[in-house]
């Protein structure tokens, strides 16, 4: 059976129908905030017990990569990432929200998301066996740099005062070290309360530090939530297709960080939009308009965040690794059905993985005019629904989302805490982003730096561990770059205007 | 006084100070490895918090505006929250819903309340909660609260 067998399998009615219904059930439970693609697959996942294997699959790719885009409309329009993968599309999306033009960057996210979508589909149908082996090339130095990588951002989300920045990273990562520590196994920071032994979720902490301010702001004034041209001005698409083709390189380097992240364990798609991010922001004509509602910013935190699903099939499907942890629950689902993941899977299961692979890349192109359709819906209705019916209609979905990840009320007592926590930072100039930045980096930060130090420790050589292999160098090379560019810039700017 | 100071800055770095106090005296008590991460962002923090001190005392910081609009909302609603989160696992999810739907929409609304309006609200809280109840706990299977005195 040739491969455009396995792609006219992936075009059959029903598999059309499955993909479609996938990115709307994906999107939908995506763009609540707490709930993630992580739980959209794993409550889903039963539905597809009683399919073939390949629609199961296409099923549950399709309701990934939606929950995965659906995190930006909560971030556009509330300013609360919907899942953790769509923390840096808020620090463009809700300026440009704010400004009235949430509709423009709804339409430049769903653009993006696509676009990323189809570069990591691609690169997992052409390169996933080499792709395979970056995963195993990436050891616990390399993680520590990436993270470090991503913190270098800090200096693009301090609003006002990089000291600020800095300080709210720092208690972000704080917060990541409540609990159980990875490695050593030290009881941190918990007030010997049992309930925070597994240490603050991360989800749980993404709401409660975006979402309880917005929520408070938005019951302080009878203001409009967001301002609103005199009229809707549609999809406003072709404006979005032209910030897609200016950030046309933008788009295409996100979407390949992101694959490349996708691919790495445990890394996923929050990772990948912070780095996407950072390396935007460096190569930006105007850096400094990124934060502010710069549509660049939402195409490499989109991309590269829809990149992470194709990227993470990598190591699920040629090494039994999963790359995130939605893969991690479709990599459970293979196993019901009876599909062995290994280097042989391409082959021996050919039928199977290619319609899966194309199966994804449909369900990615229907999420552009599924996509185009429920943001413009969900624009719409968060500019109409009066302010006292919508706090309390996202009160209610953090409520339950946060809930729902452990089934356990103390995560929303944990939630309800740090939010009202980062209203007083607000009060003080410290913004909710570098202290969410700090926990989601912590966990790879500390446990990149404890392992690798002690791997360094046990071969004597610590600062070969952490200097001396080729991507480690790679990444601290990219570091520099992002921390000395403005310097740089500056200095060719000031030789360009020397020049007669 | 120096009228241009920003206390908000200054509370916020003192605040910053002391968790990092805190924070490298609990280390005291974890092993090296435990304690190695939580020691260095302590310093740093501290470090910064130095820096942010000097910096505004000097004038050279942007100070935190004030937050426009009625604290007394916000402190309400965060009471609401809190209410809603504790009466969770007593009433239940529809039952504790329904009233902290209702609560943040006194807490939310500039409006005066008239009888017609309040009988809206409550029907608009009922049917909310309920089709919520509906999606998630139903048909998508997400667990909710259950209540000591209602099981819904």
């Amino acid at each position: 059976m040739g491969v455009l067998a396995h792609f006219s399998d992936a075009l059959t009615p029903f598999h059309l129908l499955l993909a479609l219904a996938g990115v709307v059930a994906g999107t939908v439970v995506g763009a609540l905030p707490g709930l993630t693609a992580t739980m959209a697959v794993a409550v889903l996942t039963p539905l597809t017990f009683g399919m073939p294997p390949q629609s199961a699959l296409i099923l549950l790719g399709a309701i990934y990569t939606g929950a995965i885009y659906g995190g930006c409309y909560a971030a556009i329009l509330v300013n609360t990432p919907g899942t953790p993968s769509a923390i840096a599309t808020t620090f463009d999306g809700w300026p440009m929200a704010r400004r009235g033009d949430g509709d423009l960057a709804l339409t430049i996210a769903v653009l993006a998301s696509v676009t990323g979508g189809v570069v990591g589909v691609l690169l997992l149908l052409l390169l996933a066996p080499p792709l395979a082996q970056v995963a195993l090339a990436f050891g616990p130095v390399e993680y520590f740099w990436l993270a470090v990588l991503g913190l270098t951002l800090i200096s693009a989300i301090s609003e006002a005062s990089l000291l600020k920045g800095v300080l709210g990273c720092a208690i972000g990562l704080m917060i990541s070290m409540v609990g159980t520590a990875i490695v050593g196994g030290d009881i941190r920071f918990t007030f010997e309360s049992q309930a925070l032994l597994g240490g603050v979720n991360l989800v749980a902490a993404l709401v409660g530090i975006f979402c309880i301010p917005v929520v408070m702001d938005l019951v302080a004034t009878p203001d409009a939530h967001l301002k609103v041209g005199q009229r809707l001005r549609g999809f406003r698409l072709a404006e979005a297709a032209g910030h897609a083709w200016t950030g046309r390189w933008n788009l295409l380097r996100s979407s390949v960080i992101g694959t490349l992240v996708g691919i790495l364990p445990g890394a996923g798609g929050s990772i990948a939009s912070l780095v996407a991010y950072a390396e935007a922001r460096r190569t930006a004509r105007e850096p400094a308009s990124y934060g502010h509602g710069a549509p660049g910013g939402i195409l490499a935190s989109e991309s590269a965040n829809n990149a992470t699903v194709g990227g993470g099939f990598v190591p699920t499907l040629v090494l039994g690794i999963p790359g995130t942890p939605p893969d991690a629950i479709i990599l459970g689902a293979l196993l019901v059905h009876g599909i062995r993941t290994g280097p042989n899977l391409f082959s021996a299961q050919s039928g199977i993985v290619y319609t899966f692979i194309f199966g994804l890349l449909v369900a990615t192109l229907i999420m552009l005019p599924a996509g185009l359709l429920l943001g413009r819906y969900a624009f719409r209705t968060i500019i109409r629904v009066p302010k006292a019916v919508l706090a309390p209609a996202i009160l209610l979905m953090t409520l339950i989302g946060t809930f729902a990840i452990n089934n356990n009320i103390h995560d929303v007592w944990v939630m309800l805490a740090l939010g009202a926590g980062a209203w007083l930072l607000g009060r003080a100039g410290i913004t909710p982003a570098p202290v969410v930045l700090g926990v989601v980096l912590g966990p790879i930060a500390e446990q990149g730096f404890v392992q690798g130090w002690l791997i360094g420790s046990a071969t004597g050589n610590v600062a070969g561990e952490f200097f001396g292999r080729p991507i480690a160098l790679a990444i601290i090379g990219m570091i520099l770059l992002t921390l000395l560019w403005p310097l740089i810039a500056r200095r060719l700017q000031e030789r360009r205007e020397e020049q007669p | 006084m120096n009228a241009g100071l920003d206390l908000r800055g200054l509370a916020g770095a003192a605040a910053c100070l002391l968790m990092a106090g805190w924070a490298l005296w609990e280390s005291q008590g974890f092993s090296q490895l435990g304690a190695v991460f939580p020691r260095a962002v302590a310093l740093a923090m501290i470090l910064a918090a130095l820096l942010l001190v000097l910096r505004l005392l000097r004038g050279r910081e942007p100070a935190s505006g004030p937050a426009g609009g009625s604290s007394r909302r916000r402190l309400g609603l965060l009471a609401v929250a809190a209410l809603w989160v504790a009466a969770l696992p007593v009433l239940g999810f529809v039952a504790a819903s329904v009233a902290g739907f209702l609560a943040t929409m006194a807490v939310a609304s500039f409006e005066a309340w008239t009888g017609r309006r309040l009988l809206g609200r409550v029907i608009l809280a009922v049917v909310v909660v309920l089709a919520f109840r509906l999606l998630f706990g139903e048909l998508l299977n997400v667990p909710l609260p259950k209540g000591t005195m209602l099981p819904l």
